[in-house]
């Protein structure tokens, strides 16, 4: 069935829709939730947050984009608020632990494991998950749908909204940018 | 130097052929409930919001009927002037029997 069968069911309250929505789109939602946050248990819940916020909005879904486009986009943002809310949580961790309240919170997620990551490249995708978290926001966005989610130049034109000559540019300096990142991390661990 | 740029390059390659990410089993299972549990908490919040809304306007209706309306006097103006300039029948009676 297509998309705008789907949707049109959806909002006439056909629940057999949305579920066949949530199931084309489930696995690619929660891939790309993972890149950015890391961690699997959070990046569930956020891919069910995304499906939540699909059900509440379809009527304002204009039909301009594809669906599957306007869900990544959901995906992404939600990703990068968890992300923020994450980091405001370790900012109020750190001034607990210094009133001395035991600070809970998980440290990053750099020895994160990525499940989708061939065995032989984990050690090294770890390493460069850890260079990616430097970047600028719309450099990681580019860099990561691009190499983890495999999408084309096009595809992620369209699902950041923006040109393609601006996802080129980005991901030109995002590789830029990780080179040299990755050479200063490199030649430190030679020296030590 | 040349070890190093190809420690970076297959870095920068090591995200290739990864294979896609699939979620746990029943995904749309525990979306399902996650979102029957959200839709419960917002009756419930909404129930309260209202319950305290009526109880709000139930304790201000009570005091409003129980307080009693004070009752302003009436006054009349020729009355007042009257017994201001001690013009009532009484005392021009009085004053005559003195008289």
């Amino acid at each position: 069935m297509k998309d705008e069968k789907l949707i049109s069911g959806m909002i006439n309250g056909d629940e057999s829709a949305f579920k066949r929505i949530v199931e084309a789109y489930q696995d690619k939602t929660y891939s790309i939730c993972l890149g950015y946050l890391k961690n699997e248990q959070d990046a569930e819940d956020t891919a069910q947050e995304v499906f939540i916020a699909l059900f509440r909005s379809i009527n304002d879904f204009d039909g301009q984009s594809e669906l599957s486009t306007w869900i990544y986009r959901i995906a992404i943002n939600k990703s990068l608020e968890q992300l923020r809310k994450q980091k405001a949580k370790k900012r109020f961790g750190f001034l607990s632990s210094l009133f001395g309240q035991e600070d809970q919170l998980e440290s990053a997620h750099s020895d994160f494991d990525h499940p989708g990551i061939k065995l032989e490249n984990k050690e090294r995708a770890s390493v460069l998950f850890g260079h990616i978290e430097k970047l600028p926001e719309a450099q990681r966005n580019v860099f990561l749908l691009h190499k983890l989610e495999d999408m084309s130049y096009k595809e992620i034109a369209q699902v950041l909204n923006t040109t393609l000559s601006s996802v080129e540019s980005l991901m030109f300096r995002a590789k830029k940018n990780l080179q040299k990142s990755l050479k200063d991390y490199y030649q430190n661990d030679k020296m030590l | 130097m040349k070890d190093i740029e190809k420690e970076i390059e297959k870095t920068l390659n090591s995200f290739d052929e990864n294979k896609a990410v699939k979620v746990k089993p029943y995904f749309y299972t525990r979306l399902t409930a996650r979102m029957e549990v959200n839709n419960t908490q917002t009756n419930i919040s909404l129930k309260w919001s209202i319950a305290a809304l009526v109880l709000i306007v139930l304790v201000n209706l009570v005091s409003l009927l129980s307080i009693p309306a004070e009752t302003e006097e009436e006054f009349d103006p020729i009355e007042m002037m009257a017994s201001e300039y001690s013009l009532t029948n009484s005392d021009i009676y009085n004053t005559m029997i003195e008289e």
